[in-house]
């Protein structure tokens, strides 16, 4: 340790430490530019020049090592000047106007120009005249804007280990930039976005999408946790599945989700949808790096592990062992409560045994992830169907229902009550039941989004010969996932998009149904659906079953003495899952409808949250599972990076799978390694150490001299 | 190994032999109280003479080199060897590659990243050379100098300025990168920092301020640009010095270039900045009449800004052979093969490539008035002066 005095303050501080830092940390604000406390120091932009006694001239204090004894001072006129006189040559390369520029307010740049006071005009000005570079995804160099701070240098080089952004010259013209002005990945960038996170300026900036402006800036960085309703830490598992720490990966799954291998298998992925890695090529295969990692997980991490607080002795009773009720029962369980789970159908597991296919979620994972739920000490009673939820209050302090929407939706038209019209969750329950279905030979299903595929790829298996799927969307518009459609096609399912239904005809029985082309189709203000048809495409298909896959809403009506809103579903208060009758709550797709397993994981543990806090608890469902490591900055180089394939799941070829209900999907295996080295990494950028503005001083000056 | 290293530093002791150029302590003694895993050699970054490379023109300049280079690296424990040409010496490096890298030196091309070493020991090549003559027991202390660019000679340090170029006339000398008026002329070479080996005589037809203008251009295309003093210093330096000797200087500008120049001189890291503003600032302190006729009365006293002159064709000496024609950078010279080439002053830009290819001396400059001159195409022979 070291006995420094800076401006008559004396510290002790590690000896060779360097002085800027040293002042800052003790509340004294010296100006700096070049000057990052993550980067070697540089001593370029002469900002933060302090005057030493003993010292001829005023000397850089981010290159100024602390040494016992030394006195400084960080104001002085000649310093003053010096400052003064390099800011105006910085400035002389910037343009004028900070108002349009996307950093303002948020330029270290412009905040030094605040602090160090306004510029003299007596320097020759000059307008560099680099053109903007948009090329590239994410991120925008705009040349005109830069300081030659070096910080994105450095970040790039010493901190990241890339080496790709470097000091170039054109002309007189020093600039930063890749070799032979190549785009960032043609320059084997690995978009990690360091640069942009420590530009000064608005000379490296990141190109957010549409609509992220609401975003926190940490959500923006990693949009992959944001998009994911349940908040996982998808960067943290992505890279210790890479470093093949699948027990460690699994648990950080776990520490949001009781249900890592279902999800690997059937999660709707928002995650993907927003990964940044989709702009650069496609989005890294989150899902599929999340179900190897639960595949080989030992639980060694986890197991016997996380939270159990001590028993409440309050009792809940949750309605409906779907994902969303079990994530609530299992939370419940751990902040100390009696949990009760009663389930109308014969098995656990909802919509994920009684909507799903078993060919895209074998029903051993469910039945292997679902025993933890008991093994937390939670009652499960199935077969038992809750008529008035109220009543249970007799018994329990506190009651959620988390009954889904499994009534299917029949859209009224000629024929609709017909022998052989099923609708789509009583066909898909009555197979998961082993219940007999006769759908004959010929089956049209009617909708476009992955429950229709269910119902029309499961029907195939059951040995319809001829399987048709119509929807109104058009192709482009279908909300079923692409990686459905594809494999209905592959199995030879006809899918028919833009396609209205006029009419099923048949009199005894569905004889077929007579379709029109759509010209057109809209949604209104209201939203209601506006079609236009095309004349003269009538169409007629003969069949012998006719499934309705057009929405489906929670099984419930008015004698649940809870009040019923939009869609049939229950109605709660406002950022809330109150229900209209106190002490109870409700869940998942019953509150807003069908949307995913991750949606109802999430709502889930919401309303444990809730539940708890109304029992007297803090509501803090929180653990960790995984180790908090502090993880390497340095990700180093990698030759082709951004030209990745992604790595897509190995899959049975169609005359395989049509004729059972084994897993289809075998995931991506080996190659999860690959596809784990894709990740861009975007949450290392949240390491990074923020700069320190004069603003953030103000009101500490003069203290304690 | 350790006993090697102790002979080689009582040798650097008892000669106290010190860096080049260097006015602190000596070799041994810094030497002593460092150890670095990698020795840099060159010449300093603001050597744009490169005179002293000629050290390595002969095979023993080489093999000193090596010498010095083992023995330095061997003191400092410093297992990396770098020697550092500058990108004008590109040929230096191609001539003595396969010999040094075979004694485990790696040559590079360029300047001295001195952020890059910030951890190594930086040395000046001349230093090499005087360590490998200490061990053979030839070292004697010397400046190594070279005059208008001629061939480099060893003189004493006590050798006088004027002694060594040998005439007390011309109106000032540029010694490494400082310009200074005659008085230096009395001055012992030892009393100068003479960071590039080159003496350089300025005679009354040197414009100081077109000299400062061009060596301020060269030193902007050299920088590496990081050190904002440098890089933007330069520039503002350059602007107000072509300013000046375009007669478009400020009142402000000596100031100016005062304060620049001397925040260049503590706030740069290396000596491409710390002496790229020297000569502006010796031209403001020994010539600041040149500099203040420039910048007041539009006036040159060397005779060589603001001349209005105008270049034209003899047509009497002209033979038509087309070579003035073909190498026009401004293509402003018309005419065919046997005809009488004329040039087009109002295009034309004054560079003088024409008159210094002519070899019928045919081409003239003048201040004062055009003779007589074609106006169309005319065969030579056949022009009619009246």
């Amino acid at each position: 340790m070291a006995v420094i005095t800076i401006d008559g303050k004396r510290m002790e501080v590690p000896d060779g430490r360097n002085v800027l830092d040293c002042a800052l940390d003790a509340g004294i604000y010296i100006p700096h530019l070049c000057h990052h406390p993550d980067l070697k120091p540089l001593g370029s932009c002469r900002m933060c020049l302090v005057e030493v006694d003993g010292g001829e001239t005023p000397v850089t204090s981010c290159n100024l090592k602390a040494k016992d004894g030394m006195n400084i001072r960080t104001d002085s006129e000649e310093i003053a000047r010096l400052r003064m006189l390099s800011l105006e040559l910085i400035l002389t390369g910037h343009p004028e106007d900070c108002s349009t520029c996307p950093k303002y307010g948020s330029c270290e740049l412009q905040t030094l120009i605040q602090y160090i006071g306004p510029k003299t005009g007596r320097l020759k000005m000059r307008i560099k005249g680099f053109r903007t570079e948009e090329e590239n995804p994410l991120l925008v160099h705009d040349m005109n804007r830069c300081v030659l701070c070096g910080r994105c240098v450095r970040a790039c080089q010493e901190l990241r280990g890339v080496h790709v952004l470097d000091y170039r010259q054109k002309g007189l013209e020093t600039y930063v930039g890749t070799v032979h002005e190549k785009l960032l990945a043609d320059a084997d960038c690995r978009f990690c976005g360091a640069c942009a996170e420590v530009c000064p300026t608005g000379a490296i900036r990141d190109k957010w999408k549409e609509g992220q402006d609401h975003r926190s800036k940490q959500d923006r960085i990693v949009p992959c946790r944001y998009g994911c309703p349940a908040h996982i830490d998808i960067p943290r598992y992505v890279r210790l599945a890479g470093e093949a720490r699948y027990d460690e990966a699994a648990a950080v799954v776990r520490e949001k989700a009781p249900f890592p291998e279902i999800l690997g298998h059937i999660c709707s992925h928002a995650c993907e949808l927003e990964c940044k890695r989709g702009e650069i090529n496609k989005s890294v295969s989150i899902r599929n790096i999340k179900r190897y990692a639960a595949e080989h997980d030992t639980g060694s991490c986890w197991r016997g592990k996380g939270k159990q607080l001590k028993d409440s002795g309050k009792k809940v009773c949750i309605v409906g062992a779907g994902p969303a009720g079990l994530t609530a029962a299992y939370y419940l369980r751990k902040q100390g409560h009696e949990v009760t789970v009663k389930e109308s159908l014969p098995q656990v597991g909802g919509m994920m045994s009684y909507g799903i296919p078993s060919y895209r979620l074998p029903r051993d994972v469910i039945t292997k992830e679902t025993a933890l739920i008991t093994e937390a000490g939670v009652r499960i009673e199935t077969s038992v169907k809750v008529e008035n939820p109220s009543l249970l209050l007799k018994e329990y302090d506190a009651v959620l229902m988390a009954v889904g929407s499994h009534r299917g939706i029949r859209l009224t038209m000629e024929g609709d009550h017909l022998p052989g019209v099923v609708l789509n969750t009583d066909f898909l329950r009555q197979v998961n039941l082993g219940e007999p279905v006769d759908i004959g030979s010929r089956v049209v299903v009617l909708g476009g989004g992955n429950v229709a595929f269910d119902c029309a790829r499961t029907a195939k298996r059951l040995g319809a010969e001829r399987v048709l799927l119509a929807c109104l969307e058009a192709r482009e518009s279908m909300t079923a996932d692409e990686e459905e459609i594809l494999q209905a096609e592959e199995e030879g399912i006809g899918i028919y998009p833009a396609h209205t239904f006029e009419r099923i005809t048949g009199t005894e029985k569905v004889t077929g149904v007579d379709f029109m082309k759509v010209k057109s189709f809209t949604f209104d203000d209201q939203r209601k659906a506006v079609i236009e048809k095309q004349e003269g495409t009538e169409l007629h298909l003969e069949t012998d079953t006719v499934i309705f896959a057009v929405g489906q809403r929670p099984d419930l009506d008015e004698t649940s003495g809870l009040l019923l809103g939009r869609g049939n579903c229950i109605q709660v208060k406002e950022h809330s899952l109150k229900t209209s009758c106190d002490g109870i709550f409700a869940a998942g797709d019953a509150v807003y409808g069908t949307k995913s397993v991750i949606a109802a994981i999430a709502s889930g543990r919401e309303a444990a949250s809730e539940i708890d806090r109304y029992l007297g608890g803090d509501g803090d469902i929180s653990e960790k599972l995984a180790p908090d490591e502090s993880v390497s900055s340095h990700i180093g180089s990698c030759p082709g990076f951004a030209y990745r394939e992604r790595q897509e799941p190995q899959l049975l070829p169609a005359e395989q799978r049509v004729d059972n209900f084994n897993i289809a999907d075998l995931g991506i295996g080996e190659c999860v390694s690959w596809e784990t080295g894709r990740c861009l990494q975007c949450d290392l950028r949240l390491n990074i150490a923020q700069p320190r503005l004069w603003g953030d001083y103000s009101g500490q000056e003069g203290t304690d001299v | 190994m350790s006993d090697r290293r102790d002979d080689v530093m009582r040798v650097l002791s008892a000669n106290h032999l010190k860096d080049y150029g260097v006015k602190g302590p000596s070799l041994a003694e810094s030497f002593a109280r460092r150890q670095a895993s990698c020795l840099v050699v060159g010449l300093r970054n603001s050597d744009k003479s490169g005179v002293l490379l000629q050290l390595l023109d002969t095979q023993e300049g080489v093999n000193q080199l090596i010498t010095g280079m083992e023995s330095a690296a061997l003191l400092l424990g410093a297992e990396k060897k770098i020697l550092f040409i500058p990108e004008y010496a590109i040929h230096v490096k191609e001539r003595i590659e396969t010999f040094v890298s075979a004694a485990g030196i790696e040559v590079r091309i360029g300047l001295i990243d001195v952020r890059e070493h910030e951890d190594s020991v930086i040395c000046h090549l001349v230093t090499m050379l005087e360590i490998a003559e200490c061990l053979e027991g030839t070292y004697e202390e010397s400046i190594y100098v070279s005059v208008n660019g001629g061939s480099l000679k060893r003189v004493s340090p006590d050798t006088s300025v004027g002694d060594l170029i040998g005439r007390k006339e011309g109106k000032g000398v540029l010694i490494g990168n400082r310009i200074y008026d005659n008085h230096a002329l009395e001055m012992n070479l030892e009393e100068i920092e003479l960071d590039n080996g080159m003496v350089q005589i300025l005679g009354e037809n040197d414009c100081m301020i077109r000299l400062v203008e061009k060596d301020l251009l060269e030193n902007r295309k050299r920088s590496c640009g990081k050190c904002v003093f440098c890089r933007e210093g330069l520039l503002q330096l350059h602007a107000m010095y072509k300013d000046t000797a375009e007669g478009k200087g400020k009142n402000h500008y000596p100031e100016l270039i005062r304060e620049i120049g001397l925040a260049m001189k503590h706030g740069c890291l290396c000596s491409l900045g710390q002496n790229g503003a020297q000569p502006a600032l010796g031209v403001l302190e020994h010539f600041s009449e040149e500099y203040m006729a420039h910048n007041k009365r539009k006036k040159c006293p060397a005779g060589v800004c603001f001349l209005k002159s105008v270049i034209y064709i003899d047509p009497v000496l002209c033979t038509g052979c087309m070579e003035c024609l073909d190498r026009c950078p401004a293509g402003c010279i018309e005419g065919r093969p046997g005809y009488i080439h004329m040039i087009d002053s109002t295009e034309c830009t004054g560079c003088r490539a024409c008159i210094e290819l002519c070899e019928s001396k045919a081409v003239m400059e003048t201040e004062g008035k055009l003779p007589k001159l074609p106006e169309r195409l005319v065969k030579c022979g056949k022009f009619k002066k009246r």
